[in-house]
């Protein structure tokens, strides 16, 4: 099955100006359609920087990033490539631009040149998505930390982008809140065929992804499936991570000779594994 | 002497057509050398509540106490937050200086210490909080990263070595080793400096590892208080407020399902871990 490639890049290096240290060393990778995808990597390893460059909100100083062949450094292809690539920031401040909540999630979809009475239907529907119909009308400022995101993330819904990019989207949420989120995701992805890359400090979050990209001070040290690369302890610890809580006990327990799978990375399989071996005795 | 919550009540914008009751009739109280986590689904009360301890807000009903001072008082405002050192929720609401040593400076500046001792504790603040002081203070915070931030916030607040620590979701976006060695740091203070801490946290594992005791908030109430096991024992009410259960009360509810008999919960993972290590040995 050959997939088409929605994001590629080859060589990639940036640094901020003033800076006196790379942000970003000779990355080369490429994104599907359809695939999700997890970025992680130490505080400062140049994940947002990354994510920036997928829209053009950072152009590479070297190599090229390319969204459907489009090269992001011809201004020509800037809005056809912020069209299809939305984004929600690490911080939802960034992003809340205007006072009242339902014209924040319409500021995307506005800008993109959607008319008036298709924005209104986005809007609510996204709202909904996200739980937040109930304050539409309030303004953005006098929302707690988690309903900022939640109306950041209606907000790139609402742009209904080819590529979701989630900088750390779900940080601030309640531990139901960042489930219904992962699962919304998922569904827009099997149902709609969306490419997902989501940022992300839980390792656990990560788990369910086809692939993971590890930075470590700027570079990409590691690619591969959730499996493949918690799995390489050494090289995790090198790059200041750690695998999934789980995944780090059923270490512990392999390693005091509890014969369980080396593939249970969640709490029900470890559960099946553990629940096989100790009743069976 | 403890920071006393005394029936406190808010509203925003009270009057208003768009008066919002954030919070009601909350009662609590943080000993000294006291780790309170508190925990609650969005929008619960978290935030309103914390930024009454050092009286950034003010109830509209009851009152906060700081070692006896009422946050209420204007001239005790200084004093008060001198003794309650609180990180935001969204680390760029504090950082607003050029240099990320000016920064951190700031609070010990404000206290009247003198500069050499200024200096002193901004780099040693900078060191703790994983900032090498070399390669950040002279950079700028808004040229920093998420977590990087976040992490310059909570050295401000350290320099000035406040009695009680508020601190709101601080390991959000910290990377596992950060969380790690931000969360000993804090027990670090807590054990040596007998530092009170009030943490917000999302991380059921967090508080569940580190409180003395949690509070719950459930719409604008305060839902539960009690020690983690208290607390972690009323897995179904959590689950119905949004809330979760810590990683390893979930893995013994998942045996249990499973026919495996485990006797009592837990909330630790190593300690889980060696109880189901300790289990296979003797069943063997
Ligand atoms: N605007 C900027 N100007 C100069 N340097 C910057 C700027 N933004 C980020 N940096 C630096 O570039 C590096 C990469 O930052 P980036 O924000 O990409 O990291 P990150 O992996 O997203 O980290 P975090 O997990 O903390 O969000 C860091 O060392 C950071 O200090
Ligand atoms: N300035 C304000 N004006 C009006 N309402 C507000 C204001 N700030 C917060 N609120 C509302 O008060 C409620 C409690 O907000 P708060 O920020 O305390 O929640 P929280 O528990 O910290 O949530 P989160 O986990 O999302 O940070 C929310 O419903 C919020 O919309
Ligand atoms: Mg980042
Ligand atoms: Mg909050």
């Amino acid at each position: 099955m050959t997939q088409e490639t929605v994001i590629e890049l080859v060589n990639v290096g940036f640094q901020y100006t003033g800076s006196e240290k790379a942000a970003l060393k000779n990355i080369s990778l490429s994104i599907k359609k359809g695939e999700v995808v997890a970025i992680v990597g130490h505080n400062g390893s140049g994940k947002s920087t990354l994510c920036k460059l997928f829209n053009a909100l950072l152009l590479p100083a070297e190599g090229i990033v390319t969204v459907h062949g489009m090269d992001t450094c011809a201004e020509q292809n800037t809005l056809e490539i912020r069209r299809r690539v939305g984004m929600v920031f690490q911080n939802p401040d960034n992003q809340l631009v205007t006072t009242i909540v339902e014209e924040d999630v319409g500021f995307g979809p506005e800008n993109l040149g959607v008319v008036p009475s298709e924005i209104r239907s986005r809007v609510e529907v996204a709202l909904r998505e996200v739980e937040m119909s109930a304050y539409a009308e309030k303004a953005s400022h006098a929302l707690s930390g988690g309903q900022k995101q939640r109306v950041a993330i209606a907000g790139l819904l609402a742009m209904q982008p080819e590529v979701l990019v989630l900088d750390e989207a779900t940080a601030m949420l309640d531990p139901k809140g960042r489930e219904e989120v992962l699962s919304t995701v998922l569904r827009l992805n099997r149902d709609r065929g969306m490419t997902v890359v989501m940022i992300t400090q839980f390792m656990e979050e990560a788990l369910g992804v086809d692939r993971v990209f590890v930075l470590s001070d700027g570079r990409l040290v590691m690619e591969g499936t959730p499996q493949e690369v918690f799995n390489e302890r050494a090289l995790l610890d090198e790059s200041r991570l750690e695998a999934p809580a789980y995944v780090q006990l059923r270490d512990r327990l392999i390693s005091a000779g509890l014969p369980i799978s080396q593939n249970a990375m969640t709490c029900n399989a470890l559960a099946d594994e553990l629940a096989r071996v100790l009743s069976a005795l | 002497m403890p920071i006393l919550v005394e029936r406190l009540s808010h509203t925003y914008l009270p009057g208003s057509a768009l008066a919002y009751p954030a919070l009601s009739d909350i009662s609590l109280a943080v000993a000294d050398g006291e780790f309170l986590g508190i925990i609650g689904h969005t929008g619960s009360g978290k935030s309103t509540l914390i930024q009454h301890l050092n009286g950034l807000l003010l109830p509209t009903d009851g009152n906060v106490l700081v070692d006896g001072f009422n946050t209420r008082e204007k001239k005790l405002r200084k004093k008060i937050r001198s003794l309650v050192g609180m990180v935001f929720q969204y680390p760029e609401y504090q950082l607003f200086e050029e240099t990320v040593e000016r920064d951190v400076s700031f609070g010990p500046k404000n206290m009247g210490l003198e500069a050499p001792e200024i200096h002193e504790r901004a780099f040693e603040a900078l060191r703790l909080v994983g900032l090498p002081p070399e390669d950040f203070a002279e950079k700028s915070p808004f040229e920093l990263s998420g977590g990087e931030k976040r992490r310059a916030a909570l050295a401000g607040i350290l320099a000035m070595r406040p009695k009680y620590l508020v601190l709101d979701e601080p390991m959000a976006g910290l990377d596992p080793r950060g969380r790690r060695e931000i969360l000993a740091l804090i027990e670090s203070l807590r054990r040596g400096q007998n530092t009170g801490i009030v943490m917000v946290s999302h991380s059921m594992d967090d508080v569940a590892m580190y409180a003395d005791r949690i509070a719950v908030l459930d719409q604008g109430s305060l839902g539960m208080l009690g020690t983690p096991e208290e607390v972690f024992s009323r897995g179904d009410e959590l689950i119905r407020m949004g809330l979760n259960l810590p990683q390893a009360t979930r893995l013994v509810r998942a045996l249990r399902e499973r026919g495996v008999a485990i006797e009592r919960d837990y909330f630790r993972m190593d300690e889980l871990s060696q109880e189901l290590i300790a289990r296979w040995h003797h069943d063997r």
